[in-house]
Order: structure tokens, then sequence, then C-alpha cells
């Protein structure tokens, strides 16, 4: 497996903040759908931004196809498409104009493959991007990174404004689009359900630092969920509890041997299954909660020398 | 691809780009319709001598009447053309970098550009050669209507309308541009950079002229004032001094620490007063220094703009 995304210990921290992220260590395969999750403030924007030469690290470092994107900016933009978090289209332009504006910045920009996107998803080239909505600007924010035919694409929340069906349509534009081409999708985002149809890799980000790391398929095959109270805390395999919207709690359980180490014992053909399977939106908010009772455990933690 | 890039930036900047081309389109109709009034009242040279001079015959009243009236209606024109350099340079420097960053867009082009340079270029390069020619059209027709107003100057020797006309019109209004650009490149917020702009515009449009009037005291030449002394218009006047026996010039500030006594007497210092003045004939000379050191300044603040631009984050 060749990495194109990688973190080394990358950590950053804005003046004045805390740590938005620290230590982090990540590899993003080639030819993957990553998706990126985690609570507002867990440091996607931020990996994502780095990735692209925006932002720079305040430790470790990051790497892009094999390059330092802050040492060689050029060559990260070069090798990458991105879509911001925020439709950020120039309201004065159509959105054909985008279109022409991108052959004016990048050299081998194509255009007639952007067009070809936008009209697949129904968008008038003549429209100006302040008569768009929300979704459509996203489209078009997606059609133009399409467009640069860089092998890799950042995408940073671009589903956070678009209704169900946009969604949708987005994804659909984006796997299409990935697959046919061998490229890599590394997509940040709140919304599982559409996570899982289109992604194949998965990385849970919470309190500055990687909670999950793996494929999708692993991630669904090794957790399930039983009854909080049923579940003996501490238990070999517990990840995290959580609360339902019906007042119920659960546990998530990680199970056999998943690449993220030992689970609990249950799911092997000797021994009877546990609990049920757990969707992914349960994998992701149990090891959002662990992640978070982590954090208060460390925050709680005396630290030497100073008294309380 | 050249006029792809000219035609987008424009459109990007319609707004800006319209009201400043419609400014400059009536100020240079005002300014041609009253040079053509004032050129058809009919005020002879003679006439246009005696004015000067305060000894009007009855002959030209009427027209030196009509003329004034017509005086009259340039000065919102003229008042305007003044404030054009600083109109125009803020609304075409402020908005190119700062309220891309404060929009956004910087993220949606900056990933796009390798080249953050190119990007600075292709948004500062069009406005800028649309602002210097504008202004320097505003300008000229600024120089028309001091022509009319004051017809027996040569203009090209008179330093008559010094800074209100011609080509520092051009460089004033891009040093302004200059400095929105580089105080939005690191603001990136549009309202603040109009008000600092504006500040630190101004303030070094005023040093650049304070600064050039130390140069110019230097090469002054000195005028004996005497009751018959006649001071031409066309003359830039600098400063007053007074003459000392051993032929020294020195300001009152200095004579009263070289000679205490010498305001004892009602009169006054008992001292020739000197003027010092540069004359019309130097204007060309004087005039193209002050350009060439707004537009080196304003190159400056350009390229400071471009080098925050390749460092800073897109929002």
């Amino acid at each position: 497996m060749t990495a194109v995304l990688e973190a080394h210990g990358y950590g950053k921290r804005y003046r004045g903040r805390p740590w938005a992220l620290r230590g982090l260590d990540l590899a993003v395969p080639e030819g993957s759908i990553t998706a990126l999750v985690g609570p507002n403030g867990s440091g996607k924007s931020t990996l994502i931004r780095g990735w692209i030469g925006f932002e720079p690290p305040t430790e470790g470092r990051l790497s892009i196809a094999g390059i330092d994107p802050q040492r060689h900016r050029k060559t990260a933009v070069t090798r990458s498409g991105y879509v911001p978090q925020q439709p950020a289209l120039y309201r004065e332009l159509t959105v054909a104009e985008h279109i022409e504006l991108a052959t004016t910045f990048r050299a081998g920009f194509d255009a007639d493959l952007a067009r070809q996107y936008v009209e697949r998803l129904g968008i008038p080239l003549r429209a100006q991007a302040n008569q768009l909505s929300g979704g459509e600007q996203a489209q078009v924010g997606l059609a133009l990174a399409l467009g640069t035919r860089a092998r890799i694409l950042l995408l940073d929340e671009p589903l956070a404004s678009l209704d169900p069906l946009a969604r949708r349509e987005f994804l659909h534009v984006l796997v299409t689009a990935v697959r046919g081409e061998g490229h890599t999708a590394l997509l940040s985002s709140h919304v599982i359900t559409d996570i899982e149809q289109a992604c194949d890799r998965l990385v849970v980000l919470g309190r500055g630092r990687t909670l999950l790391d793996l494929s999708v398929a692993d991630a669904l095959a090794h957790h399930r969920v039983v009854e909080a109270a049923s579940w003996e805390p501490g238990r070999p395999g517990t990840v995290g509890t959580f609360p339902t919207t019906t007042d119920e709690r659960l546990t998530l359980v990680r199970v056999g041997a998943s690449p993220e180490g030992p689970g609990a014992l249950g799911t092997g053909p000797a021994a009877a299954p546990i609990g049920r399977p757990a969707t992914l939106e349960e994998v992701v908010i149990g090891h959002l909660a662990a992640g978070r009772r982590r954090g208060q455990l460390e925050a709680d933690e005396p630290v030497p020398g100073v008294a309380s | 691809m050249i006029r792809r890039i000219v035609r987008l930036t424009f459109r990007m900047h319609r707004f800006e780009v319209g009201a400043i081309v419609i400014l400059a389109a009536l100020l240079i109709l005002g300014s041609i319709i009253v040079s053509w009034a004032l050129a058809n009242v009919g005020l002879s040279p003679e006439c246009q001598r005696l004015a000067e001079t305060g000894e009007l015959p009855d002959s030209c009243v009427v027209a030196f009447e009509t003329f004034n009236k017509i005086v009259s209606l340039a000065s919102p024109i003229s008042l305007l053309t003044t404030l054009f350099p600083i109109i125009a340079g803020l609304l075409i420097g402020g908005p190119i970098v700062a309220r891309e960053i404060e929009r956004g867009t910087t993220s949606l082009a900056w990933s796009l550009s390798p080249s953050r340079l190119r990007w600075f270029l292709h948004r500062v390069v069009p406005m800028a050669l649309l602002l210097v020619a504008v202004s320097f059209t505003v300008g000229a027709a600024a120089d028309h209507l001091t022509h009319a107003l004051s017809p027996r100057a040569d203009l090209s020797a008179s330093f008559i309308g010094f800074r209100f006309r011609g080509v520092l019109l051009a460089t004033q209004a891009f040093l302004l541009a200059s400095t929105a650009v580089g105080v939005g490149a690191l603001f990136g917020r549009a309202v603040p950079t109009f008000l600092l702009s504006l500040i630190l515009g101004m303030l070094t449009i005023v040093s650049v002229g304070l600064l050039h009037r130390q140069i110019l005291l230097d090469e002054a030449v000195v005028q004996r004032q005497d009751e018959n002394t006649v001071f031409s218009s066309d003359d830039l006047y600098l400063d007053n001094r007074l003459e000392l026996p051993d032929g020294r010039l020195v300001t009152y500030e200095e004579l009263i620490r070289i000679d205490p006594r010498a305001f004892e007497s009602e009169f006054g210092p008992q001292y020739p007063n000197v003027s010092l003045l540069i004359p019309g004939d130097r204007y060309r000379i004087v005039e193209t220094r002050e350009a060439a050191v707004e537009l080196v300044l304003g190159l400056v603040f350009l390229v400071g703009g471009a080098f925050v631009v390749t460092r800073r984050r897109p929002t």
C-alpha cells in the first residue's frame, strides 16, 4: 500500500489557543476514498489545509505525494484538487467564467471535463454564482477540483450545506470520478450515512488526535454494540458508551482481532456473538465518546508538582 | 489569454471599474464643457492681463464677470478632481486582495493556482493599468481646465494647480491603490483596509510632499522683496527668509537666536525679506521627480502585498 497523504507527528496550534492537532500520525492509501470524521474543532479542516500548504505545521510534518507541502507548495497545489468548506465562488462571475478563470490559473486545467460535470449536474453554465444554491455552489467547486485532473482530491466538508439529494449527486460524481480515474480522495464530513456509501476508509479525529483509522469494512466487521447496562465497563474490547435518542445507553465493543488491536471475545465460531453489529454511525460515535472520556481523564489527572 | 484575464478581472470588479469610469467620464466631460465655455466668453488677452493688475477697464467688465461666473462652476469639478486619486485609488486597490480574503475566494483561487504570485499579478496588473490610464486622463482634463482658468499660463512651465493636475493625479491614485493592496493583503478585511489605507496613503503622499519641499528649498531661487516686487503665479513659492548682512538666509526663529534685539524695533527686524521660489520653468522636472517617487513607493507597497500574499493563509 502506497500512502499519498501522510502525517508524521503533526501538530498545529493557533496563537493563543489550545492545540488543534497534536502528535498525529496518519497515512491515506493511494486509490482510496477516505472519510475524515470528527466533531467541530477536531482539526479536520486544519489537516486538509495543511496538506494543500495553507497551514504551516507547529510541529511534525505532512507530506502529499511524497513532498512537503510547505516547502514545495506549488507542487502540492499542482498535485491536488481542493474543495473548501464554504463555497468560495466569485459571486460576480458565472459558472462558465469560473471554469475560464481556472484555465488562467492552471496550465492543463481540463475545462471540457469541468463543463461536463457541471452540465451533468444540471447546473446552467451561464448562471451567476450568487444565484446558485449552496449545493450547486459545492457541485461547481467539485467540478473545478475534478477539472484540475489532480490525482489527489481534498474535500473539506463539502456536504455540510447540501440537501440529501444534492449530497447523493455530489457523492455519485465524486465516486465515479475517483474510481474511474484511480484517484485518491480525502473527504471530511459529519454525515456518516453518506460516507458509508462513498468511502472505503474511515479516520476519526477527536481531541486533536486519531481515534480510529481503518477500512470501512473492518470498522463494520469488528465493532458491535451492546446495552451499556449489561456490559461491565473496562471489559476487554470496550470502546465507549453513548446515549441513543430513546434514552438508552449503548456501549461500542471491539471484537475479534481487528487491525486496531485485540478486542473482546464473542465473535469466533465457538463463541456466542455479543450484542448486534454496529452501524458505521455507532462506530464513529462510540470512538468519539471514548475520545472525549480519555480527554476528560487526562484533564483530571494531577500534573506532577502542581498543587490542586 | 491576456484578454481573458483582463475581462474576468474587470468582471469581478465591475462595480469598482464602473464607478471610477463613470466618475472620470463626468469629470472629463465637465472639464471640457467648462473649458469650452470659458474660451467662448471672449475675454481678450489684454483684459486678462489688466485683470491681474487690478486695473480693469469698463470694456472688459462684462466679459470678466461672465468669466468669473463660469469659473465658480468649475469649483466642484476642481474639488472632485482633487479627490479623484483618493476615491479611485481606494476603490480599486481596496477590494483586490482584502475582499477576496474576506469572502474566502482566495481558498478557491490559491488551490487552483500553483503560483500565488501569478494570481496576484492577474488581479493587480489589469486594475492598476486601468486606474493609471483613467486617472491620467482625468489629470489631462484637469490640465485642460487649468489652462482655461489661467489662459495666459504655459502649463508646462507653471506651478499653477501643482499636484492637482497632470501626471501627479495618476501617480497619487496608483500610490493609494498600492497602499490598499498591501494593507488588504495584511489584514484581509475590506473596511479596515479602506480606513487604514486612506490614513497610510495620505500620510505617504503628504510625507513625499514635505520631503520634496526640503529638497526644493536647497534648489530654490532667492527673490528679494520690495514694494515693487510682483510674484509670478507660475513660480512655486516655498518660504520666506531674512537676509543677514553677510548674505546668510535665516528663518525668523534662527534670527531670534542670532540677534534677539532685531525684534525690538516696532517695524520688525531690519533685515531684507527674501522669498524662496522654484521658477515655473522647472515645473516638468519637479513634477517628474515627485511622480517617480510616488510610483516607486507604490511599487514598494505592491511588492510588499505580493510578499504577504505568498505567505499568508487564504482566509
